[in-house]
């Protein structure tokens, strides 16, 4: 029987979904096993190996290279052993930083200095064997089922249907709603949120979702934090397939658990309980962060390599059409409305925090951020001048507002405070029923108070 | 050589191992290649002795190994929690185990009631690794703490 190749192995031994073991030996043939958190493919010849805690191991390399690998397959248990021989450790360069960015995303804990990569170990392939089991199946119930984690497929069809629904959108919110509804039905990507960076706050908020218990549109996650974050700041996918594994060790997991719980001042993030894999991915456009598309699933290994470059493609698709809307500046003149008149003797209490731009009702959060301040200006325009119509225009170019000139992501920033205000039920209501205008209404009495900032 | 493990530490050892642990046995030949197999069950007899079941014939190059050296390192995981032990012996020796299908069957199930809380489906749990199996007995003589973070390495004395 031939050998098997090394290039030839399956990808889903490289997830780190089972752990990889290593057993050395040192000059005196004394042996040391040690499971592995993960093992990298380098390229057709080498893996590397993340030097975080191996003490016995590294003094065994040092007399005696040569060692051996113990790769599990997370669908189907078949097994390979890998005899490998150390050829040298890197502190820097590409693979280090790779490497060094997923332990930072995914590992840490308490004391972070005891996690951190300290070197990226490479060792040459020299044999590879995989094992030969024969199980015994007589226990009950465990029937020779094969590869019982079958994968789905999908691809450039359920790409071409995106791409079709993108294009028949002729708003914003038809465009998230119909595109988040084929990364369901299509991709099979049952829980799937979107995020928008807004560059003069450095974070990120979520302006769309579909299949998670809340919507968290509106939630706002920084830069470099959790998974969305890191995977905006380092602009690299970020692929979990097995989030309960790596809760254990997992900084950026508990981050992103505890911003799904939100806060007195937080919108819970979109999340599964129990979600067991977890995929976001950088949408980039014209050399810059715009923002993350992001996937959950219950089940371990939901996720692969396929996956990465599917939902990475769906998100550019997305990106491109969101930002399609955005430069759509056409905006049809129509006469405003006037403010009607409160049809019930309610009153409804807002209270604007200049420190955060944080809006509350009735001493409830309702959002902060720009968002907020948008709020807050069309409330009180809508006081003083009486007048319920707003032009995008004129918002745009609003001192209060301090938008950047180019880029404003309005359209988006509009459609995620209408959701927002929609989820809250609190009488109070955008409605955008052309392209750049937008129409509040109330039938509420508005009362509205100002902390000042300091 | 070592003079074994401390009472404290066997009964230590004993106590984690049937909590059902992954085991990953590693041996290494006169040559100083190693070696390495998925074992099935480990326990601590009443003579403080180490006893593993190696499957076969996956284990095959593990046996020949301990015939020639009688030297092994057995980390153990606890899918669930992430504690890890490595313990290392010498003098190893092929032994027959009457009882050793029922530690076989009691540790897979074990093992596998962690995995299926993990979400690996139980269909998988029973392929890793073969039916027949050969028990080997050792002294162990040294105990680490494999748990990853600072204690990862040190020598659990009791």
């Amino acid at each position: 029987m031939t050998a098997p190749l090394f290039s030839d192995l399956p990808a889903e031994l490289f997830e780190g979904v089972l752990p990889a073991a290593l057993a050395s030996a040192a000059a005196d043939q004394a042996p040391n096993a040690t499971w592995l958190s993960q093992v990298w493919r380098v390229d057709s010849g080498h893996v590397a190996l993340s030097c975080q805690f191996f003490r016995k191991t590294r003094s065994n390399l040092g007399q005696n290279p040569v060692a051996l690998l113990l790769l599990t397959h997370p669908r189907t248990v078949e097994q390979w052993r890998l005899l490998v021989r150390y050829s040298r450790s890197e502190t820097t360069g590409t693979l280090f930083d790779t490497m060094a960015r997923r332990i930072a995303t995914v590992s840490a804990a308490e004391n972070e200095s005891v996690f951190a990569l300290r070197s990226a170990d490479i060792f040459e392939v020299l044999e590879v064997e995989k094992l030969v089991i024969e199980p015994d199946l007589s226990e009950p119930g465990v029937a020779d089922r094969g590869a019982v984690m079958a994968r789905k497929p999908a691809g450039i069809s359920a790409l071409l249907r995106l791409s079709e629904s993108i294009a028949a959108s002729k708003q914003l919110s038809g465009l998230l709603e119909s595109g988040l509804s084929v990364l369901g039905s299509h991709f099979g990507y049952d829980s799937v949120s979107l995020y928008l960076l807004e560059r003069s706050e450095g974070i990120l908020y979520a302006l769309a979702s579909r299949g998670f218990p809340q919507s968290g549109v509106g939630a706002r996650i920084p830069l470099g934090v959790g998974i969305i974050g890191s995977c905006a700041q380092h602009r690299l996918p970020i692929r979990i397939a097995d989030l309960a594994r790596e809760r254990r060790y997992d900084r950026a997991v508990v981050e992103q658990a505890a911003r799904a719980k939100g806060g007195e001042r937080e919108i819970a993030l979109p999340a599964l309980e129990q979600a067991a894999s977890a995929l976001a991915v950088p949408l980039v456009l014209r050399g810059s962060l715009f923002g993350v598309l992001a996937a959950e699933s219950r089940e371990i290994l939901a996720f692969d390599e396929q996956d990465e470059q599917l939902l990475a493609t769906a998100g550019q698709l997305l990106a491109q059409g969101v930002a399609l809307h955005e430069e759509d500046d056409s905006e049809p003149e129509a006469p405003p409305l006037p403010v009607s008149l409160p049809t019930t003797r309610g009153v409804l209490r807002l209270r604007y925090y200049e420190a955060d731009d944080s809006v509350f009702v009735d001493d409830e959060y309702l959002i902060k951020g720009i968002p907020g301040r948008i709020l807050w200006l069309i409330v009180s325009l809508r006081e003083t001048e009486h007048r319920s119509t707003f032009q995008n225009r004129e918002l745009r170019l609003h001192p209060l507002l301090k938008l950047p000139t180019f880029k404003d992501n309005l359209e988006a920033r509009l459609l995620m405070l209408q959701r927002r205000l929609e989820e809250k039920s609190i009488g109070l209501r955008l409605r955008r029923e052309d392209r750049g205008r937008l129409h509040v209404e109330c039938n509420l009495q508005i009362s509205i108070e100002v902390t000042p900032a300091g | 050589m070592s003079p074994g493990l401390s009472p404290a530490a066997l009964r230590s050892l004993g106590q984690f191992l049937i909590q059902s642990p992954s085991l990953a046995l590693a041996t290494c030949d006169a040559a100083g290649r190693s070696e390495m197999v998925r074992a099935a069950a480990a326990r601590i007899t009443p003579a403080g002795k180490l006893r593993i079941l190696v499957p076969l014939p996956e284990g095959a190059r593990s046996l020949a190994n301990i015939e020639a050296t009688g030297r092994v390192a057995l980390t153990a995981a606890i899918v669930s929690t992430y504690r890890t032990l490595q313990v290392k012996g010498s003098g190893a020796l092929l032994v027959p185990w009457p009882e050793q299908a029922e530690v076989a069957r009691e540790s897979l199930l074990g093992l596998s009631a962690q995995l299926t809380n993990v979400g690996m489906p139980r269909e998988l749990h029973f392929r890793l690794w073969s039916g027949r199996q050969q028990a080997i007995e050792l002294t162990p003589s040294e105990l680490y703490e494999q748990t990853p973070g600072p204690g990862a390495g040190l020598a659990v004395s009791g």
